[in-house]
């Protein structure tokens, strides 16, 4: 038999051979798997499994490492590839890794697992009066998501309406729960970039993981008109010269055009989505900030023709409210009555016997507030077309029982109840003023969601004239209506969703004694623009256009997030939708469409309207003299720049001299 | 032995397992071979390997979904309205799509999708249209349905192409639709256990190897499961049975791998979960954070054949990869 000669090339097919035959059929793993592990009676079960190497080296004995440790447990391999761990405490998590020990050594060890403690089946949410919630009302079907706090601020105490005109929006950042396990989607205990525990930056993300349409609700970078573009859009295009409030947090709250007074508290604070929103919860409609720049704290002032910050000084007391000069610029339009409370007042309300039951008569405005028939209170009201309660006070100290702020009551000039420290202060163990027992726990206090205040005694024990210092909270109603009517108003075409203005008996557009509001809120950071001027200069000594009633407010002219060509109209109202459309201006040609209506200055500027259409829309004659060869507008068909019903044909809407 | 014979002996071996692997990579046969049998434990979660950070230049805005098509992942930049592409190391290979409503643009880039041929599918919730293109990025045309007449796609979410169907969530009709590749409408899915029980919202879907599909139910706070004729078989919310409390916060993406273990993407939560077969929970990983092993509102999840995980994380800006 003639020698075999191995070669070098034979070698290296062979070893090339050998490399790919244990790709292809790949090699037993030399350390174990393990298979499971869990918790069962206290004790922790752990069971693996183990292919002995092809060699033949003989397994002696199985290690076990548990949390961490490196001298191992040896574990005999006569009772099988499992094993038990006992007395571990079961509320820590516990690592465990196997390796196994053969003649020829011991093998790598297996993939490390951890064991979490055992845990309770998670129980149905339980409501703060205990009781489970019903499937279905847990915050919208969010679970608890954007939830702190409990009942500090409550939900706009009216009949409020969402979009599809049901009762009772806010559910999704409202109803806190007992046991939330969900504040860590906004807030890092220990370890926040932000003040408020919050990520840095991290409130434009966070709300628009779910605002950006992936919820299907409430898309803030809608660009079309069929959707809800109340307050404009985020999602504007280059295409379309958008321009929107930058809440991205690059931006500091002082970048506010109309800020150079600087009479807010937070202007070097980054400008958010907070910095508009609440999401814990507010007394307006969208959630809209309650302390928007601090103004609620800041005293409310009338400087030239602007007034300024809520914090209301010297509030009268009446038993009977006043009629005549009642306004904002008077600084007057806030005053609290003297009311004996009714059985009325404190009614539960009544439901019928549907499933689920809907409200046949609603609950008295102090139901539910601890108050009795007779008790005497002073209750905040605001003029707002008439007398009506003005809900929500801005906090600064949180008490007992509600007890969250202490106003100075005056009887004549008298300070009869102080402003006593509460007890319960945190940090404060002595209390200064000799008439704290005025405060006592859960019988003289102040309500600071429903605003009002309980006397002690009635009101035959005397004349209490005024009360100091109320931080009123920001309160925005956007009015909104059933399906079919408009945003902050009353009623427009049904067509006109999504759009603002309505018509008063004189053909005017206004949105009666909500307008104000909205412009006192924008007001807050953009201050000099909060004017009643035209004859007058405001706090910057500028004139601005007139914002200072009803009739003007911002949200006629601007959007509130944003806009684009895609949802801006020219001066008779028209959208992309009706230029396109048949018997339009641009009978299916978008790409003209975008170009007639996208704006042509450097900045866009959040309106709803296209160029200076803002102002023609509106003025369709002028102060100087009257327009001249007017044939595109102000005919008998011209509908002045809103929707088709919302006005008289042809009317000026702003008329000459006026 | 003839030292002749010991040569064509082996030559023969080198050569037939050369052919065999040509053959395999040339007919594109990978996806149909027996793979070599993954036993990872049963249950054990997966580690974290590493992540993609994309091109410092031109860094991923809001990735919110994420595929891997042929050899390259595919990850829709949704806040730059583009799709990027990397190889499975993360090196940026190309980019394709810009923001508009025109071919090959986007407005809200969502679920991605591969077909056999390796074109890629990409839904836009915004403009409700899917659009189609090949691997290079190169416009094919858009996602046509055949009934023209009763179009049901209204904003995409979504997506996964297996067995050439196409899986797509809608999340305006809250509903998951099943077409044939050339558009015929299979399957509509609407429902959970009974028709009062609605889809809200589903924001993504899977299959597993039984193809029965799960839907990330978002609105609603849970995965529903079906099989593959859309007969509901169960909710898994994190609770024992699915019918208690969730125990998610918004869930996003959802993926399934080859030991049956369900992913589901937490968004809120930051976090993972993994379920298994009886939708019991067996692991949670990740916490809020820009760490390692951290997400920052992560949202779509998307398992390769080789049972890479990938995770898209929106504000961290990367795709994080769990073997």
């Amino acid at each position: 038999m003639s020698k075999v000669k191995l070669s070098f090339s034979f070698l290296l097919t062979l070893l090339l051979v050998g490399m790919f035959s244990v790709v292809a059929f790949a090699a037993a793993p030399s350390a174990p798997s393990v298979k499971y592990f869990d918790w069962k009676n206290g004790n922790i079960h752990v069971g693996w499994t183990w292919t002995a190497a092809s060699g033949g080296a003989t397994n002696v004995t199985y290690k076990i490492f548990v949390d961490g440790d490196t001298a191992g447990i040896d574990v005999p391999v006569a009772s099988g590839n499992s094993y038990v761990a006992t007395g571990l405490t079961s509320t820590d998590n516990h690592t465990f890794q196997v390796a196994a020990t053969t003649t020829d050594g011991i093998s790598g060890k297996s993939t490390l697992v951890t064991v979490v403690p055992e845990k309770a089946n998670n129980e149905a949410m339980v409501g703060l009066d205990g009781k489970p919630i019903p499937e279905g009302e847990v915050d919208n079907g969010i679970n608890n998501a954007h939830k702190t706090g409990v009942g500090q601020v409550v939900k706009n105490p009216g009949n409020q309406l969402d979009n599809a005109g049901k009762i009772g929006a806010h559910k999704l950042h409202g109803s806190y729960q007992n046991n939330t396990n969900s504040c860590a989607s906004c807030h890092q205990t220990h370890t926040a970039a932000s003040s408020g525990l919050l990520f840095k930056n991290g409130a434009y993300n966070t709300c628009t993981a779910c605002h950006d349409g992936t919820l299907g609700f409430y898309n803030v970078f809608g660009t079309s008109n069929a959707e809800d573009m109340g307050a404009g859009t985020f999602g504007g295009t280059h295409d379309g010269n958008m321009s929107v409030h930058m809440a991205t947090g690059a931006l500091e709250i002082s970048a506010a055009p109309g800020s150079n007074a600087k009479v807010g508290t937070t202007w070097s604070a980054e400008f958010t989505c907070a910095s508009c929103h609440d999401p814990h919860g507010s007394y307006s409609d969208r959630l809209l900030s309650v302390n928007p720049n601090g103004m609620a704290t800041v005293e409310r002032k009338s400087v030239n023709s602007t007034v300024y910050g809520n914090k209301l000084m010297e509030v009268s007391v009446y038993e009977t409210m006043p009629t005549a000069n009642i306004s904002a610029t008077n600084l007057n339009d806030y005053a609290f009555k003297d009311i004996t409370i009714s059985a009325a007042d404190i009614a539960a309300p009544v439901f019928d016997t549907a499933t689920p039951p809907k409200i046949i008569t609603p609950a008295g405005y102090y139901y539910n507030t601890g108050l009795k028939v007779g008790d005497r209170v002073l209750q905040l009201q605001r003029y707002i077309g008439s007398w009506q309660n003005a809900p929500g006070v801005y906090l600064t100290k949180q008490g007992i029982n509600n007890t969250s702020y202490w106003p100075k009551l005056y009887k004549d000039t008298t300070l009869v109840w102080p402003p006593a420290v509460p007890t319960s202060e945190p940090g404060k163990t002595t209390v200064a003023n000799a008439n704290k027992q005025d405060a006592t726990d859960g019988k003289y206090w102040f309500n600071n969601s429903k605003a009002f205040y309980k006397v002690p005694g009635t009101k035959g024990d005397g004349t209490i004239n005024k009360i100091t210092e109320v931080q009123k909270a920001y309160v925005v109603q956007l009015g909104y209506l059933p399906s079919g009517q408009n945003k902050l108003g009353g009623v427009v075409n049904p067509a006109a969703n999504g759009y603002q203005p309505l018509v008063t008996d004189n053909n005017y557009l206004t949105t009666t004694g909500k307008g104000i509001q909205m412009n006192e809120w924008c007001g807050a950071c953009h201050v000099d623009y909060f004017t009643r001027t035209k004859t007058n200069t405001g706090v910057d000594g500028n004139y601005n256009h007139h914002t200072m009633s009803d009739s003007y407010n911002c949200e006629r002219c601007h959007y509130a997030h944003g806009t684009d060509a895609k949802i801006m109209r020219d001066a008779q109202g028209s959208t992309l939708e009706d230029l396109t459309a048949t018997g339009g201006k641009f009978v299916g040609n978008q790409v003209k469409a975008i170009e007639y209506l996208k704006d042509q200055n450097d900045s866009s500027a959040l309106k709803r309207f296209t160029n200076m259409a803002v102002c023609y829309g509106c003025h369709t004659s002028s102060h100087a003299e009257g327009f001249i060869n007017n044939n595109e507008y102000n005919t008998t068909d011209s509908n002045n720049g809103f929707q088709s019903g919302s006005v008289t044909k042809g009317q000026k809407l702003i008329p000459w001299g006026n | 032995m003839k030292k002749r014979t010991l040569y064509i002996l082996m030559s023969s071996i080198v050569v037939l397992t050369s052919i065999f692997f040509v053959a395999v990579y040339f007919l594109g046969l990978n996806n149909e071979l027996e793979k070599v049998a993954n036993i990872p434990d049963k249950n054990s979660e997966p580690v974290f390997d590493y992540l993609i950070n994309g091109d410092f230049s031109n860094p991923l805005n809001k990735p919110m979904d994420v595929a891997k098509i042929g050899e390259f992942l595919y990850v829709t930049d949704t806040n730059n309205k583009q799709v990027q592409v990397f190889d499975v190391s993360g090196s940026t290979f190309f980019r394709f799509g810009k923001e508009g409503e025109g071919e090959g643009d986007f407005r809200f880039p969502y679920g991605i999708a591969g077909d056999e041929k390796e074109n890629v599918y990409i839904a836009d919730l915004y403009t409700g249209k899917i659009s189609i293109f090949d691997s290079k990025g190169k416009f094919i045309k858009y996602f046509e349905e055949q009934d023209k007449n009763n179009k049901v796609i209204e904003a995409p979410a979504g997506l996964r192409i297996t067995n050439n169907k196409l899986y797509v969530t809608d999340i305006k009709k809250s509903s998951v639709y099943i077409f044939s590749l050339d558009g015929k409408k299979e399957l509509e899915i609407s429902q959970g256990q009974n028709k009062d029980d609605r889809m809200a919202a589903p924001n993504a879907i899977a299959l597993d190897d039984n193809k029965n599909i799960y839907v990330s139910d978002s609105g609603n706070q849970r995965v529903l499961k079906f099989d593959k004729e859309g007969k509901y078989l169960a909710t898994i919310n994190g609770s024992s049975d699915g019918n208690g409390q969730s125990t998610f916060v918004n869930p996003r993406g959802v993926g399934v791998d080859s030991r049956g273990i369900l992913y589901v993407v937490n968004n809120l939560a930051s976090s993972v979960s993994g379920f298994d077969k009886d939708g019991k929970k067996i692991f949670e990983f990740g916490t809020m954070g820009e760490e390692n092993n951290q997400f920052y509102l992560p949202n779509g999840l998307n398992i390769d054949e080789n049972g890479l995980i990938y995770i898209t994380d929106t504000v961290n800006q990367r795709i994080a990869v769990y073997n």
